[in-house]
């Protein structure tokens, strides 16, 4: 009997006839149904065009609103697999916060598949990095963690580390930040003229979205979309 | 970092941290984390893990097992000072003025005893008997001798409940209260509240280890959280277990340990449990699933509501609130109102306080409530008792609600099942059990 990595209880690990009738290789289950179903995946929902969050009606959310006025229009299409809503949040607690590494096989499979099919080889990855401080701290980057697997280009840095005043501020403050990434400079002919994936963990207001991808506008590169696990 | 804050504990600090102790040569010290061929085994909770779900991608590795009191790798030591009692000499340690039933003076007289041998024991006591309070004069004579005490629960809820009595009935004794949701600094006190996972953090602190509601502490199935109780107590100490409802494999740890057990059957206010009836309805799930209140069950809420006493309906399962209460507020409609609580309602303390004020006067609840929670004249209704997700210790629990006042000693407990089953047998047996052993201390 194996217990669910989120709330410790039984998983229900039967032969389902769907699975051998496929003839797939077995799935090996590390969360529970009720766990499982307290993640709401966003595909075939209304969402916003820009960041996927979900809305009553096709079109635009206030947040890429705000984005369209500022940057002339010109849209990152983001998309994310699944909603932020608490059950996203206590995963992300343990996952990130507490830093139990091993959580990343939660999503990863899905995430890595998702990546590799929609995209493919045409595509650099780019995963937004995180601070040096953090990472003493943490020991793991989250968002690689999440798409490992995939051919990483650590195209960007973190430039200062004021971002540890960052949970300090509030949403106006942290809307008015300055831009806390630059570029890698060996990557700098490497992105030129390329299709970027930014890959990011979580779309809050897209603000560090929008700044990893101006840091990749500068350097030349062609196109940029993004993808997060969490709206 | 203060020397004492090492007493009696085991404090990470990564190999890097930098710190100054007065007294130095009295540290103990220890790697976090050893790494074996396949197995890490961590020197906190005891555990070993298997390598693939322990590392991290710099190599390192660290525990998963005891995570939730913050992460330890293999970039942590370990460091403890032998547990010094370097408390204020108090010699009347005992603020409270209350009164002992005959009864519960037994028991207290027989704790004292367990305190000073250091022996084991184990107090079955009904719900509502009391059981705090029988700890004082124990806790007054360890206090006295300059003893280290821990007060643990499995129940967050318990130990939010007890700090503020034990604070009141020793008011100059330092007490600390720690749990997982709490983010008071650690410091180092005589008395310590805490659950029972904070036990892991300590290393032969206690010479007195009171663990409170023991049978929702799993025993059987955590061997870091026995492991736990074992290394929190120093090796000459006493062990107090209290439970309202000991479990099978409880009792058969008594046995085995050759633990002393003592009853307290009898409620402070000496009258008996309220005896559950148990009601067979094999259809009783379908009439709610159809919209329908099935009549048995429309008599007794009709009969609650006419007496306009509060009452608490247990459903086995959180996906049966909903219908379970569409159906109850088309019945009571323009008579009565109430809601639906579960675990990680947000809402949850707010809704007990509107019962509490009159607003609501019934809950449709998952089993949240079947610990802790106090009504006068509350009546308890089980839908689906003999589901197994309701073991016999928690329908003893739930049936614990009713009748805690002394104005009101009684009330109804209904079980509602689709057979007749083991679990509810039981849990009316059990109840049955030590009212006839109560029934003997009165007369
Ligand atoms: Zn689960
Ligand atoms: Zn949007
Ligand atoms: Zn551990």
């Amino acid at each position: 009997m194996k217990s669910c990595l989120i709330c410790q209880g039984i998983i229900n690990d039967n032969f389902e006839i769907e699975w051998i009738l496929s003839l797939q290789p077995r799935k090996i289950k590390l969360i529970c149904q009720d766990c499982q179903g307290g993640f709401r995946a966003l595909s075939g929902k209304i969402k916003c065009e820009g960041c996927s969050r979900v809305l009553e009606m096709s079109g635009f959310c206030n947040d890429c609103k705000k984005w369209i006025k500022k940057y002339n229009g010109k849209l990152l299409k983001n998309t994310a697999l699944y909603e932020y809503n608490e059950k996203m949040k206590d995963y992300f607690q343990k996952f990130k916060f507490l830093g139990d590494y091993y959580f990343l096989n939660v999503f990863n499979q899905e995430l890595r598949k998702f990546v590799q099919k929609e995209y493919g080889s045409n595509w650099l990855y780019v995963p937004i990095p995180i601070s040096i401080k953090s990472y003493q701290e943490r020991m793991f980057n989250q968002v690689e963690g999440l798409f490992s697997g995939v051919n990483f280009t650590r195209a960007l840095i973190v430039q200062s580390e004021e971002k540890k005043q960052q949970s300090k501020l509030n949403r106006n403050e942290r809307l008015r930040r300055k831009q806390p990434f630059k570029l890698n400079s060996q990557y700098e002919e490497i992105v030129k003229d390329k299709n970027i994936l930014l890959l990011d963990d979580i779309y809050t207001t897209g603000r560090t979205l929008y700044f990893a991808a101006e840091v990749l506008k500068n350097a030349g590169v062609k196109k940029i979309e993004t993808i997060t696990l969490a709206r | 970092m203060k020397d004492e804050d090492f007493f009696g504990r085991l404090v990470p600090l990564k190999k890097t941290e930098q710190f100054i102790l007065k007294d130095i040569t009295s540290v103990f010290k220890i790697e976090a984390i050893e790494v074996q061929k396949n197995k890490i085994m961590c020197n906190r909770c005891n555990q070993k893990t298997v390598k693939k779900r322990a590392i991290l991608p710099n190599q390192e590795y660290f525990c998963p097992q005891c995570i939730m009191l913050g992460r330890i790798t293999t970039q942590h030591i370990l460091y403890t000072i032998k547990e010094p009692n370097r408390f204020v000499e108090n010699l009347n340690p005992l603020t409270w003025g209350g009164e002992l039933s005959m009864s519960q003076l037994e028991c207290s007289n027989k704790i004292v005893q367990v305190q000073e041998e250091n022996q084991n024991f184990l107090l079955w006591a009904v719900t509502g008997a009391g059981k705090t309070e029988i700890l004082f004069a124990a806790l007054a004579e360890a206090f006295k001798k300059g003893k280290r005490v821990c007060i643990a629960s499995p129940r967050i809820d318990v130990c939010n409940e007890l700090y503020p009595r034990l604070n009141e009935a020793f008011k100059h004794i330092k007490i600390v209260l720690l749990h997982g949701y709490q983010t008071e600094r650690y410091e180092y006190s005589q008395l310590v509240v805490c659950t029972t996972h904070q036990l892991i953090r300590f290393k032969e602190a206690f010479d007195m280890l009171i663990i409170d509601e023991v049978d929702a502490f799993p025993f059987k199935d955590n061997s870091m959280l026995v492991g736990a109780v074992n290394a929190a107590r120093k090796t000459s100490s006493s062990l107090i277990m209290l439970t309202a409802t000991p479990t099978k494999s409880l009792l058969k740890e008594v046995k085995m340990k050759k633990m002393e057990v003592g009853y307290l059957p009898l409620r402070y206010h000496g009258k008996e449990l309220p005896v559950p009836q148990i009601i067979i309805k094999s259809n009783w799930l379908e009439k709610f699933k159809k919209g329908e209140m099935e009549k048995k069950i429309g008599k007794i809420i009709n009969k609650w509501i006419d007496e306009q006493h509060p009452f608490f309906v247990f459903v086995s399962h959180i996906k049966y609130l909903k219908i379970i209460n569409e159906v109850m507020i088309k019945f009571v409609v323009g008579r009565c109102n109430g809601t639906t609580v579960f675990s990680a309602d947000k809402r949850r303390v707010e809704k007990v306080q509107k019962m509490r004020n009159g607003e609501y006067q019934y809950l449709v609840t998952t089993t949240i409530l079947e610990r802790g929670v106090t009504f006068a004249g509350l009546n308890v209704l089980v839908l689906g008792a003999d589901d197994e997700l309701f073991t016999s210790s928690s329908l003893v629990q739930i049936a614990g609600r009713v009748g805690r006042s002394a104005q009101n000693p009684k009330g109804d407990v209904i079980f509602i099942c689709g057979k007749r089953k083991k679990n509810v047998v039981d849990a009316k047996k059990q109840i049955q059990l030590l009212n006839a052993k109560g029934r003997k201390l009165r007369i």
